[in-house]
């Protein structure tokens, strides 16, 4: 006999050959069973199978053991499962008899809740796109953009052609570099011709960002020149649905058309992007485009595209960002000193490419940046919308509850429980909210065209039908169910029957959580008006803000290349103005050079003034622009034919500028007079202003309006090497 | 009052029969006995939870009493059924039907057996 002592006294100095009974068998019964009932049927399971539960040797006798016990288990297990369906049936019945009788009520919730829903979904679909910008790439964490600050200016992700060969040769924890910049060309294939996004990268571009081939090689696309990748949609565009493997188009580079092969056909670039081409090519092409080698230091070569680097992974960034002054000096010290400047007013930087997108930082080859608290604050939108949904559907049913006293009571008393009353209540609004959510869900893919229309946005619904998010509708849906359905099940079965019919019973209006509950949904909802008047009042601001140029019937045709840089891009300019001019429905032409958008600027230049640097923004405008755009002139003149000397020398600046300098009589002074160029020898640029202007929005509406100059020099998205 | 069904009706009778000694085992080897067909505990378990449920307020047809445990049952104590008032009631009003319905039955038989030969 065993001489254990067992923690039960119950189960008697027998217990160890319940053993007998297979561990499946056990659990199943103890689950099936109350713990009453188990103790009796076990029991007599023990002795009714007395012989069958014995131990047995061979395979086969124990198979026979299994499937009599399962021959007990199953008909206990249907009876449960039988019943169980009846009592469902039954909630649900009674809930579609609900729904049914208070329709107007069931509408209003369902519908609340519904477009809260699809609201939710549409906000979370935008600020989850806004938080995933840059992730899909394997490397994602690992990959750095050079940066680089420079006297007063802020940093900015750009670098100089020059930095990638002497960064990968000094440091080994640089894994591979790639420099990516793009631009704006014009590509000619067959009978079209149409400016592209044109992108130039070197070949580790492919292994450092996974971008997808859908035809052609990652690592031989563009090892040789005058090879060219294209997308889905501007090989669709080029091609029609030929495959262009093969194909050849033309490029127009430094105003000279290139014939490339196209070697790759990516899939269309996802919106989350910041790096979006519509071609890519080899970035040995640049000296085409700009008609020179870039071969010179820091100082003299332009810094206008990115240089990605993948750094290794057990290398920090700080670490590295730590020695680059000891890399500027090693390498291009001699080229400051060339240029009469220390070395230290340039610090080059890293920052991580995936934090662009949110961050603060600019770089002109990569799309534009949001700011993260806008995100926040829709994802702050959403959860409040919906919060409000769950609490409007409390309070209507905690009212309506009210009506459905009676049944209450009457359920009551043919001995309903206190669990099944509950159970009950949370059915009926699991069922709700299922509806809900289905309808919620239909509506959000209704409106979604229009949504990606007005956030300008490429968003895709397909994420909703991933694991995660499947699982997150169930836990709202489940989330919203309980909550609004529990409070009012949990009260309403709680009440007494005699309360319930003798009639003294009111429901809401004193009860602390439906005030509560009103409070919240108030605030909530003065909350949300406030935020869309300050936002109305926004837009309205934006829309109807003096931007001091009539834009009014105004078209801006983008030419790109043309304007920027060189006499042949004047000439067909020109051109193209003559074509224009002989439409009478055209009242004038005039061209300009503006950075983001045409009425933005060019360049600019700092100045010293007074022991501080001004930044004077330049605009390179046309004879007849301050007419065109009705840009009032307030002293001295416009630019004009009869002074040829305008074109190199001559400046209109803005009120602006008169005040930052603080200029008594700015009318014919000489930039000379009151600023220093701060730019090194040979880049320095000091005109004479002819006219002083009305100030003028430039920038974006955020910014107060700067220091700018107008003039007619030429000058590209680079500083001009005077002769 | 619903009809029994015709198992039901065996697991009611079984217990009357058994009288003191009405446990699961004991009526499942009776009930085998008397059919010679194979029942399965499991079965007969819901049988009983049914027979012995309240229906609105009445009495269930069997009810139970615990009795000793012993060793032969690895400790566990013994549920002894018993058949209330309602269930003799029930297998009255059972019988009566039935009885009426097998009213003739030889005489009706004999002559749907010479109908079939002819």
């Amino acid at each position: 006999m065993d001489s254990r002592v067992w923690p039960s006294k119950r189960e008697g100095p027998m217990s160890h050959n319940r053993s007998n009974l297979p561990q499946w068998g056990r659990w199943f019964l103890k689950r099936l069973l109350s713990e009453e009932d188990y103790e009796f049927f076990s029991g007599d399971l023990e002795e009714g199978l007395h012989e069958d539960l014995e131990r047995k040797e061979s395979l086969r006798a124990r198979l026979r053991q299994h499937i009599r016990l399962s021959a007990i288990i199953i008909p206990i297990l249907m009876s449960k499962v039988r019943w169980t369906a009846v009592l469902v049936a039954n909630d649900i019945k009674i809930t579609v008899r609900n729904i049914k009788k208070h329709r107007i009520f069931s509408l209003i919730n369902i519908i609340g809740l519904a477009v809260s829903l699809a609201f939710f979904i549409l906000l979370i679909s935008y600020v989850r796109d806004e938080w995933s910008y840059d992730r899909f790439h394997a490397k994602a964490p690992r990959i750095y953009m050079t940066t680089v600050e420079m006297l007063n200016n802020p940093p900015a992700a750009v670098s100089a052609p020059i930095l990638a060969k002497p960064l990968q040769a000094e440091f080994p924890e640089i894994v591979r570099v790639a420099r990516y910049w793009c631009t704006s060309q014009a590509v000619k294939s067959g009978g079209i011709i149409q400016n592209q996004d044109l992108a130039l990268a070197d070949p580790d571009f492919f292994s450092l960002f996974d971008f997808l081939f859908l035809s052609g090689r990652p690592d031989r696309a563009i090892d040789a020149p005058n090879q060219v990748v294209l997308t889905e949609e501007s090989a669709s565009r080029f091609f029609g649905p030929v495959d262009p493997i093969g194909k050849v188009l033309s490029i127009s580079m430094g105003n000279q058309p290139y014939d490339f092969m196209v070697t790759g056909v990516l899939k269309r670039i996802p919106g989350n992007s910041s790096i979006q081409f519509d071609l890519l090519v080899s970035f040995e092409h640049l000296s085409d485009i700009f008609g020179e080698e870039f071969t010179g230091g820091l100082i003299d070569t332009p810094f206008f595209h990115t240089t990605f680097l993948e750094l290794h992974p057990e290398s920090s960034p700080h670490d590295l960002e730590a020695k680059l002054p000891g890399f500027v000096e090693k390498y291009y010290g001699e080229n400051f000193r060339k240029f009469e400047m220390d070395a230290a007013s340039l610090s080059l930087g890293l920052y991580r490419f995936q934090d662009f997108h949110l961050g603060a930082i600019g770089a002109a080859s990569l799309e534009g940046h949001s700011r993260p608290l806008y995100s926040w604050i829709l994802f702050g939108i959403a959860l409040v919308v919906l919060l409000l949904a769950c609490s409007n559907y409390m309070n209507l049913s905690l009212g309506l509850s009210s009506l459905r006293l009676k049944e209450i009571g009457a359920r009551k008393v043919v001995g309903g429980g206190k669990v099944h009353l509950i159970r009950q209540f949370i059915n009926e609004s699991l069922l709700l909210s299922f509806i809900a959510v289905a309808l919620g869900a239909v509506l959000a893919i209704l409106a979604f065209p229009r949504f990606n229309h007005y956030t300008g946005k490429i968003l895709s619904l397909d994420f909703l039908l991933n694991f995660p998010s499947i699982a997150m509708l169930l836990g709202l849906l489940l989330l919203t169910g309980l909550i609004s359905g529990g409070y009012p099940a949990v009260i309403l079965s709680g009440l007494k029957i005699t309360d319930i019919f003798s009639g003294k019973l009111r429901m809401g209006g004193k009860n602390i959580l439906t005030r509560a509950l009103l409070i919240f949904q108030f605030t909530l909802t003065i909350f949300l008006v406030a935020g869309s008047l300050v936002m109305i009042k926004q837009i309205d601001y934006l829309t109807r803000e003096d931007m001091g140029f009539d834009y009014q019937n105004l078209v801006a045709v983008p030419t790109y290349s043309f304007w920027n840089n060189d006499e042949s891009g004047d000439r067909a300019l020109k051109a193209f103005q003559r074509e224009l001019e002989k439409h009478p429905e055209i009242s004038a032409v005039v061209g300009t050079n503006g950075y983001g958008t045409p009425m933005g600027y060019s360049n600019v230049t700092d100045y010293e003034f007074q022991d501080s640097l001004v930044t004077v923004a330049h605009k390179r405008v046309d004879y007849g622009f301050l007419e065109a755009l009705k840009i009032p002139l307030l002293q001295g003149r416009n630019f004009s034919r009869e002074f040829p000397s305008d074109i190199e020398d001559a400046v209109i600046v803005n009120q602006a500028l008169v005040r930052r300098f603080g200029l008594k009589n700015p009318v014919g002074k000489n930039f000379s007079e009151f600023a220093k160029d701060t730019r090194p020898a040979g880049y320095k640029y000091a005109p004479t202003i002819i006219g002083v202007i009305q100030d003028f929005h430039f920038a974006s509406l955020h910014q107060e309006i700067g220091p700018m100059m107008l003039n007619m020099r030429p000058e590209g998205p680079l500083m001009r090497k005077d002769p | 009052m619903k009809l029994l069904t015709r198992h039901e009706e065996h697991v009611l009778l079984t217990i009357l029969h058994l009288e003191n000694n009405a446990y699961l085992v004991t009526i499942k080897e009776y009930l085998e006995d008397q059919t010679s067909k194979e029942l399965s505990f499991g079965t007969l378990y819901v049988s009983l939870k049914r027979l012995s449920l309240k229906r609105l307020g009445k009495m269930g047809y069997v009810r139970h009493q615990v009795g000793e445990a012993t060793s032969k049952r690895g400790g566990k104590a013994i549920k002894y059924y018993s058949v209330t008032k309602a269930g003799v009631r029930a297998l009255e009003k059972t019988r009566e039907v039935q009885v009426s319905m097998w009213n003739g039955f030889s005489r009706l038989a004999i002559k749907a057996g010479r109908a079939h030969e002819s």
